[in-house]
């Protein structure tokens, strides 16, 4: 394998990975600072149990969430060199806003909450709550600001320096809203909702079916049906809204995600097909006539572009491109000997730099796209699962209704067996918007593989195979410590930390080892 | 005093660079000090205790390496990038450990068995003591020089880095840690584990001090380059000064038995290391030993005005509030700890 595939295959098994336990961490954070918020309103002491419970859960979720977050922060400079030098400039902070604003409220404030409950006031634990809540979804803004970058770039000019060419900022609110980070975010952090609201349902449907604290497992399936119900409708909105933006920013990959080779006037919605990627076509099984174009352009006649049309103009703006290098040189030589002022010489290299990457960045053929089959697949089982969540919650919905929410067997071992859907559609969903994103790191300015970093490829071999031990280890610590937390079930009271010894070491009893806290 | 050390955005983010290199020193210090202490105590409950001293604030300290990690891409992307693609090996053998550390702390009491926690404990001690020596290492490659050309690509090995000076700044590094964090267990712990703290004190000073004057000794005849500041603005001797100071204030402390304050000392030792360093390779950041023209400096590797100025803002907006808010914490737990409970 080239270096390339290993550095693309190790950022993204790093990224994957990371991201099982993101979503959980937004989702949960939020929740429990709702019932910890219930709690302090109505001093129903149940809402407390649980949102000390779930936190517990929420604990041994965050550990390797924070652990394989740091990777991800490395990894830019040490597998992608080359892109973190071109992209710096912007890049860059983002993601040192990001530990600013989110990570350190995020840290400080768990270490408050697990500890501090018998140090601090119940408002002030309430409000060590909301701060970790606050802190996940900032750093979900931050970290979306930087990846919609990518996708959509704005508020930038390229230049030349010594050390290689970079993007260098113009416009800080330009290149941070870009148009696509608004619905990118809701979408991505609504996911994280759905996951968290999942998680928490089907562990109160495990605890009502096994007869296990009936009376807390009922207050804590009907808090978090509500809340999935509502998170859920919410995506269809959010997934449309930003669907559509991604037809408008990234009609490429939208292409690939709608499997569509050919360009089509009224294009249709194909809900099942095979992609055939060696062929360049794809075999619809079953498809809505107009569909495609009604949710794209809002019109039943408009015209959907096909990839191969699509590569044909990109060809197009490369050769535009080249052909605008030597004018520019030219330019750029008389007005250099006119003494022109500094900022009109700038201005031109600038254009220079802008045309020259991107005569490079879109010279490319069929062969440089990704597999539009998994673009294709991973898109479409990401929508069905999120209608089936909406589905799922309204029948939840109507049961709660009728008075059978917590007898109904079969929603319960439905909901239960549901845990890992939610997960399955926000890993896939980032696989096709970032498999989808390919042959670009930063659309139309640089490709992947001028992104890469100058290592031996035994470098790389090296810490992919030690990364997929050290997280194969982790992942089966991280399952045995859940389901060991589930199955020992709700503490009857929240138990914490003794805030301080009351008494000598030497009378610490060694047989006082059991988990005090919880 | 170089003025422009104040009056340049360049100069301005090779400060804040320094500070956010002290922040996670001193924070996470105590961390990567408590835990290299690990394995030197056999009882559960004494080891229990040295989790519990840092384990509601851990977390947030180890924040100012990823915001650290985040402000030098953002300022000095060319710096970033040269030294984390250059040091591969290394950063993710500091990586690693540092994932170890994290998972250790929330797994290891999720099983009551002897080999269980066993194994974590080794894992924490190596998640704390190999970062606390591969940090001084880093730094250590960056002062002296690494064979990068001038697009910053580095031409050496893993082994390029494992040269005498870089080595001992390595144990410099370690030592220093070892003083901080043994000095806040001074003020966290009692019985058994303070003596173990009391010892590891001075093992700690005496530690750093032999290996600050050999790596001193060394470095006269491999990097005399790094001299040329002190010499030429007289003002930077304040940082061996501060490092002076703060190593007589632990000693004193440490012998007349005022054990909540040997912290002071090392604090300013700290302080002391990691601006002596930093004014040594002003302006440099890092230095290249193919052609001092390839040397990545503040001014040829740092951001565009408009993201330093932004990231200033943002940085002189938060950076307040998070202090306030982790003195309030640290403050919600002060006294000493006990075993019991344990993390989760």
């Amino acid at each position: 394998m080239d270096l390339l595939t290993l550095s693309r295959i190790q950022f993204g098994m790093t990224a994957f990975y990371h991201f099982l336990f993101v979503p959980l961490t937004l989702g949960l954070a939020f929740m429990i600072a709702i019932l910890k918020t219930i709690y302090l309103k109505n001093k129903d002491k149940r809402y407390d149990q649980l949102a000390m419970f779930l936190m517990k859960l929420f604990a041994i979720n965050f550990a390797v969430g924070v652990a394989t977050g740091l990777t991800m922060e490395f990894e830019f400079g040490t597998n992608w060199f080359t892109y973190s030098k071109f992209v710096g400039d912007i890049f860059g902070a983002p993601l040192a806003i990001e530990g600013l604003m989110a990570f350190f409220l995020e840290s400080t404030f768990i270490g408050l909450f697990l500890f501090g409950k018998d140090r601090v006031s119940d408002k002030m634990h309430t409000f060590a709550a909301w701060m970790v809540a606050l802190g996940s979804t900032l750093s979900a803004l931050w970290i979306l600001i930087a990846n919609s970058w990518m996708q959509t770039p704005a508020g930038y000019k390229i230049v030349e320096t010594p050390q290689g060419v970079k993007a260098v900022l113009t416009d800080f609110w330009e290149a941070v809203i870009n148009h696509t980070t608004i619905f990118r975010f809701l979408h991505c952090v609504d996911a994280g909702y759905i996951v968290g609201g999942f998680f928490v349902m089907g562990i109160m449907a495990f605890y009502l079916l096994k007869n296990r604290h009936t009376d807390v497992a009922k207050t804590g399936l009907k808090f978090s049906l509500i809340f999935t119900a509502v998170v859920s409708i919410l995506q269809i909105i959010f997934g449309d809204i930003h669907g559509y933006q991604v037809t408008h920013g990234q009609p490429l990959k939208m292409a690939m995600m709608e499997g569509k080779w050919e360009t089509e006037k009224g294009a249709s919605l194909d809900l099942f097909g095979i992609v055939d990627d060696e062929k360049h076509e794809t075999k619809v099984i079953l498809k809505i006539p107009y569909l495609l174009s009604i949710l794209s352009y809002h019109d039943p006649q408009a015209e959907f572009k096909g990839i191969k049309d699509l590569v044909k103009e990109y060809q197009q703006i490369a050769q535009d491109a080249k052909s605008k290098i030597p004018v520019l040189e030219e330019k750029i030589k008389k007005v250099e000997m006119s003494g022109a002022p500094k900022e009109e010489i700038e201005k031109l290299k600038s254009q220079l730099a802008l045309a020259k990457a991107n005569a490079k960045a879109y010279d490319i053929t069929l062969n440089d796209l990704p597999s539009v089959a998994t673009v294709f697949t991973t898109f479409h089982i990401m929508v069905y699962s999120g209608f089936f969540f909406a589905f799922l919650t309204l029948w939840g919905l109507y049961l709660l209704k009728k008075g059978s929410l917590y007898t109904n067997k079969a929603f319960l071992w439905t909901v239960l067996l549901s845990i890992p859907l939610p997960y399955i559609a926000t890993e896939l969903g980032w696989m096709s918007a970032e498999i989808g994103r390919q042959p670009w790191l930063v659309q139309g300015v640089l490709l992947t593989r001028d992104g890469v970093s100058f290592h031996s490829t035994g470098n790389v071999w090296f810490s992919l195979i030690f990364f997929t031990l050290i997280y194969t280890a982790i992942f089966f610590v991280f399952l045995y410590a859940m389901i060991k937390a589930v199955k020992k079930g709700i503490p009857e009271d929240s138990n914490h930390l003794p805030s301080e010894s009351s008494q000598p070491q030497a009378f610490v009893s060694t047989f006082n080892k059991t988990d005090i806290r919880r | 005093m170089p003025s422009e050390l104040f009056t340049t955005l360049e100069g301005i983010w090779f400060l804040l660079a320094g500070f956010f290199l002290i922040g996670y020193a001193l924070t996470d210090g105590f961390d990567l000090g408590t835990g290299i202490l690990t394995l030197f105590t056999k009882k559960d409950e004494n080891r229990q205790i040295l989790y519990n001293a840092v384990a509601p604030v851990w977390d947030g300290n180890e924040v100012w390496l990823i915001a650290g990690g985040g402000m030098l891409f953002a300022a000095f992307p060319i710096v970033y990038a040269a030294s984390f693609s250059g040091f591969y090996i290394a950063i993710f053998v500091v990586l690693w450990a540092l994932i170890g550390r994290a998972v250790a702390f929330e797994y290891r009491n999720k099983k009551d068995s002897k080999l269980w926690k066993n194994i974590w404990d080794w894992i924490y001690w190596v998640g704390n003591t190999v970062p606390a020596f591969l940090f001084g290492v880093a730094v250590g490659n960056a002062v002296i020089g690494v064979p990068i050309d001038q697009q910053g690509v580095y031409h050496g090995s893993f082994f390029t880095l494992l040269r005498p000076v870089p080595l001992l700044m390595g144990l410099v590094g370690l030592f220093m840690f070892l003083m901080h964090g043994s000095a806040y267990l001074l003020r966290k712990t009692e019985g058994e584990v303070f003596q173990l703290s009391k010892k590891a004190s001075y093992v700690g000073f005496f530690g750093f001090v032999a290996s600050l004057i050999l790596t001193d000794f060394l470095m006269v005849i491999s990097a005399p380059f790094l001299y040329d500041n002190f010499f030429k603005y007289p003002v930077f001797w304040i940082a061996p000064a501060l490092i002076i100071s703060g190593l007589a204030l632990y000693l004193i402390n440490l012998v007349k038995g005022k054990y909540n304050a040997v912290i002071v000392g090392s604090t300013l030792t700290t302080i002391g290391t990691v601006l002596t360093i930093a004014l040594a390779t002003y302006p440099a950041l890092m230095r290249s030993n193919i052609n001092p023209d390839y040397n990545l400096t503040i001014w040829n590797s740092a951001s565009s005005h408009i993201t330093l100025t932004v990231m200033l803002v943002v940085t002189i907006l938060i950076m307040p509030i998070v202090i306030f808010y982790t003195v309030y914490v640290y403050r919600v737990f002060k006294g000493k700890v006990s075993s019991e409970g344990g993390y989760h």
